[in-house]
């Protein structure tokens, strides 16, 4: 388990990102998403402004219909 | 029985079970005689029930003393390894240390046994549900060639007569991927139809559970078992379940089909598209009104089942991911798991707003017809190895094309259903795809069961000896 690192300087990768990978393996993991950010960065250009997602929160449903986890 | 049982969709086995000419164990038997004698080269099973005779005679036995459960009663059907069995080990594909499941039923497999079904084994996944090609597992039609994925077992095991049905799952097209390239019926239902409890999650708001089956009759036979509420599935709907069977034989005549001209058509292999615009043309003379349609919406929607697909994964196996174990992954799978980290929040939520974008459009279209049609994969069955295929005149990666006209319908969640509707110069079988309005099975299963008893695909098998 990596230990936290100074908040005041997080490393990108393995603070923010959550990625804990040597250079030469997160180089990989880069060169594989690149195609994938691609596609995420046109979902980027569209402004969906108050639209709800899709995925909608329903308090009642632990209560109703659910088995507690 | 006039052909060989191994050949027969459920739905002309179970009247033979049930009145006795056709034993439930003489059945088991000759499928695990067929395991035998066939999966050495197909590799489409990881583990083969010790339980599956002594089930099978009981069930012969309940039979024989006037208890007939109903149609799955003394059926062998085999289950996709990412589904929870209490007799069975269950892997979801991996051979990473220190990753276990429980020794219990899943509720699709709680509910096949409790209808008498004979499990009769599990069948390769890709690891964790990821991907489309399901190594080593072989397509029965040539086996140079991969059966699809990731339930790429269970469709290779049917396809070669290895079971009689079995249990897939689809988060981006893994039921449906596989049955169309090995020639079988594989359902996907609406998101909620089936539960999902005690399947290994992959992507909890885009997994769905569903079976692949002989013939559509099959399919619906299996999804009137399979459906109904679970609450230990939160997303499980409550709706009440439909006879399934109620519309088969209706035909398509006076029935409203749209063809979606973006997207899901132009970036096809040639005789892929022909088979799939004769098909249309078939349904059109069987009296159905064929309309186009577009959806301009979908250029963006690969990048929205990416960052819901690789977050929820991610997600999920987080802790493996922090404890280094990811790195027995197999590669592909390590790097989608490590890749999902880089999709932010953010991404994810515009993805999810997104989704309802793409509902609506659907909706929208749905206001005026009963059906889509449309093929399940842009190509047939490639060969083993190869990552790369030549499709309309570009140069394409064949995961990236494989699932791009399934994962539309686990984005909005829509029930579809693909089925063979034909094969290419090479012998290897093209589906056709049919989707239906949210909870509306019984309108996708009575347009692919008129397409089906108009043809004759099902009849033919692959090369294998008898």
């Amino acid at each position: 388990m990596a230990q936290p690192r100074n908040a005041a300087a997080p490393d990108v990768f393995r603070d923010i990102i959550g990625l804990d990978l040597p250079p030469e393996r997160l180089a990989e993991v880069l060169r594989l998403y690149a195609a994938i950010l691609g596609e995420i960065q046109k979902l980027r250009t569209l402004d969906l402004g108050e639209l709800h997602p899709a995925v909608i929160f329903d308090p009642a449903a632990g209560y109703e219909r659910e088995t507690p986890p | 029985m006039s052909a060989a049982s191994w050949a027969l969709p459920i739905a002309a086995l179970a009247p033979a079970i049930r009145a006795g000419s056709l034993s439930p164990v003489a059945l088991a038997e000759t499928f695990l005689d067929r395991i035998g004698r066939h999966d050495g080269a197909l590799a489409s099973f990881v583990h083969l029930s010790e339980g599956a005779l002594e089930a099978a005679r009981a069930a012969e036995s309940e039979i024989r003393a006037g208890d007939w459960r109903g149609p799955l009663h003394g059926i062998p059907i085999a289950v996709k390894d990412n589904y929870l069995t209490r007799d069975m080990p269950t892997t979801a594909g991996t051979t990473a240390p220190g990753i276990e499941f429980p020794l219990r039923d899943s509720a699709a497999t709680a509910r096949l046994r409790a209808a008498g079904a004979i499990l009769i084994g599990k069948t390769r996944t890709h690891e964790f549900a990821w991907g489309t090609v399901t190594p080593p597992t072989r397509n029965p039609w040539d086996v140079s060639r991969v059966p699809g994925g990731s339930s790429g077992g269970s469709a290779a095991a049917l396809a070669a007569g290895l079971c009689a049905a079995a249990l897939g799952s689809d988060t981006g097209g893994s039921i449906r991927i596989p049955a169309s390239l090995c020639g079988t019926v594989g359902l996907k239902p609406t998101f909620g139809r089936v539960s999902r409890a005690g399947i290994v999650p992959h992507s909890w708001s885009l997994d769905h559970a569903g079976p692949l089956t002989r013939s559509v009759a099959d399919a619906a036979l299996m999804l009137s078992v399979l459906a109904g509420p679970d609450p230990a599935d939160p997303a499980c709907s409550t709706r009440p379940v439909p006879d399934y069977g109620a519309a088969l034989g209706a035909g398509v005549d006076g029935l409203r089909l749209g063809v979606c001209r973006n997207h899901f058509f132009g970036r096809n292999q040639a005789e892929v598209e022909a088979a799939v615009e004769q098909a249309i043309g078939d349904l059109a003379a069987a009296g159905a009104t064929i309309r186009d349609i577009r959806i301009p919406n979908l250029d963006y929607s690969l990048g929205a089942i990416f960052a819901i697909e690789l977050a929820s994964s991610t997600a999920y196996h987080d802790a493996s991911l922090r404890a280094g174990r990811t790195a027995q992954f197999q590669p592909d799978v390590r790097g989608l798991v490590e890749i999902g980290r880089f999709v932010t929040g953010a991404d994810y939520l515009k993805a999810e707003q997104f989704r309802r974008l793409l509902m609506a459009d659907f909706r929208r279209h749905f206001a005026e017809l009963d059906a889509i049609v449309g093929p399940t994969t842009p190509l047939t069955a490639w060969p083993v190895g190869s990552w790369e295929v030549e499709i309309a005149g570009a140069s394409e990666s064949v995961l990236a094309a494989s699932w791009r006209l399934t994962y539309p319908y686990n984005l909005t969640g829509l029930p579809a259903i693909s089925l063979p509707c034909g094969f290419d110069s090479a012998g290897l079988p093209i589906g056709l795809q049919i989707t239906g309005k949210p909870f509306d099975e019984a309108m996708v299963l009575r347009i692919a069961d008129a397409y089906e008893r108009a043809h004759d695909w099902r009849e033919r098998r692959p090369p294998l000896d008898p």
